[in-house]
């Protein structure tokens, strides 16, 4: 018996006219079936290939156009350029502190150049701290959903990343939810105890390669503990005691010190089932497991990432 | 020049279209383009060999270009006369002409959110997944986005059109 397969929606027409049903065959005949006995979808996929077409002649001479040598030469020179902006930067900032020790703007110009405000991130944090977790996420809930937000990480930074194991402090890791605004998200880990201790971890992707020590903020009574870690913001929250709070952190990113590079499999997020991160609970030690970019071929065979 | 470097210059032309249609002023243009360029080598290491190095140097770009943006916005810049599409010193004598110009003046009138997925799905043959990571929107938001922006863009074209056929009908 033959396996009925979705109907023919708008997007099964537009991936049909953008020739992206090629490596699909069986779907493409469905569509193109389907297109034979409704005309008006025809004339609606004739209208969008003909669209295609306008545009690729209205931009295609673009691609012929000389390249300026200047950006050529840009990736020669992007190495000493960047030496010569980093002093600068350097330059910049000295003259920035002088007036933001009068002017009282400092916070405003902490922001780099990328965009990223780790004073935002703290402050999610902190706001993440007392926020109940999402029914979604806490376990128990389907596995797919478990493991969706730490696959978006690593698919965003090409990655691999599975939640770090405090089991040796008792905690269990009880959610992972991907948190934030489409144009800044980050992934939530919580982890609790059977004393009722929770710990919240959140994870932000970045583009940047530094790290940075530990650092603490306190927002609106909530105390942050917050670091960089190349690719990766952290900012962990907690409930426990003053004492343990550092603790937990630096057991955290022990974790990613022991990490280790996974030459040439799968990222978790590629294919579900398949070289993915084992589900919450069934996790083996070592916690997070490669927690850094991919390596460069001279670089293959290296060390763990570099925590200070 | 390394491979990684020599396979980056190919793409320049690329990167250069794809930053026009962002900025629709070829000078920014080519700003955007440097900068996306230097920021990718910096950051050549978080580049796996795995993926496509068009799409990461697009995505690497389309942060580039918001950023320029936000800048713009906080030093209250206006655009300038120059910045208009010049696609409309096109001379309007050739019917293939005019439809280009059609196309360019219809894309610039869509929400940039719109523009940006059609013009990377039509014109540099991205996949709907490669589309998602490059804006860094999920591939569900890729789609409601080339949905409405291909019928806004039918529902622009669609009088200029009839127009052109009463023409040649004359």
């Amino acid at each position: 018996m033959t396996m009925r397969r979705a109907a023919i929606r708008e997007i099964d027409l537009l991936a049909y006219a953008d020739g992206l049903l090629d490596a699909d065959v069986v779907r493409k005949e469905e569509v193109e079936h389907y297109l034979a006995t409704h005309p008006e979808a025809a004339a609606y996929v004739a209208e969008m290939r003909s669209q295609n077409e306008d545009i690729r002649a209205h931009y295609g001479p673009l691609l012929y156009e000389p390249v300026p040598e200047h950006l050529v030469a840009a990736l020669h020179t992007a190495g000493r350029r960047t030496v010569g902006r980093r002093l600068a930067q350097i330059a910049a900032v000295v003259v920035l502190l002088a007036a933001a020790s009068l002017a009282g703007w400092l916070i405003d110009q902490s922001e780099r150049s990328e965009q990223w405000g780790l004073a935002d991130f703290v402050e999610r944090a902190a706001g993440a701290h007392h926020m109940a977790v999402a029914d979604a996420a806490v376990a128990g809930g389907s596995e797919q959903g478990m493991l969706q937000p730490l696959g978006w990480l690593n698919q965003r930074i090409d990655l691999e990343l599975s939640a770090p194991d405090l089991a040796a402090y008792g905690f269990s890791l009880v959610a992972k939810e991907r948190l934030g605004p489409d144009s800044d998200p980050f992934v939530r880990l919580v982890y609790q105890r059977t004393d009722g201790t929770t710990i919240n971890l959140l994870v932000r992707p970045r583009w940047e390669e530094a790290s940075s020590g530990l650092g603490r903020a306190t927002v609106n009574d909530v105390s942050v503990l917050y670091w960089l870690d190349g690719p990766l913001a952290f900012a962990m929250t907690t409930n426990a005691a003053d004492g343990e709070t550092e603790q937990f952190a630096r057991a955290v990113r022990e974790a990613v010190g022991r990490t280790r590079l996974n030459d040439g499999a799968p990222t978790m997020a590629r294919s579900p089932g398949t070289g993915m991160a084992p589900a919450v609970g069934s996790e083996p030690l070592g916690g997070l497991k490669p927690l850094r970019p991919q390596p460069e071929p001279r670089q293959q065979g290296g060390t763990g990432v570099q925590v200070n | 020049m390394d491979d990684l470097k020599w396979a980056i210059a190919r793409q320049i032309p690329h990167l250069r279209r794809f930053a026009f249609t962002l900025t629709k002023d070829p000078t920014e243009a080519d700003d955007v383009v440097q900068d996306c360029l230097e920021r990718a080598l910096r950051k050549r290491s978080l580049w796996s060999r795995k993926g496509s190095l068009r799409s990461w140097l697009f995505s690497m770009l389309y942060r580039t270009h918001i950023d320029y943006c936000r800048r713009q916005r906080r030093l209250g810049a206006t655009v300038g006369p120059e910045v208009i599409d010049t696609a409309i010193h096109h001379p309007p004598d050739q019917d293939h002409r005019m439809e280009c110009r059609d196309i360019g003046e219809s894309l610039d009138r869509l929400p940039e959110e719109q523009r940006v997925v059609i013009l990377l799905v039509a014109l540099e043959g991205v996949t709907y997944d490669e589309a998602a990571e490059i804006l860094g929107v999920p591939i569900g938001t890729v789609r409601s986005r080339l949905s409405r922006g291909r019928q806004a863009l039918r529902d622009l074209r669609s009088p200029t059109m009839q127009h052109r056929n009463l023409r040649r009908v004359k």
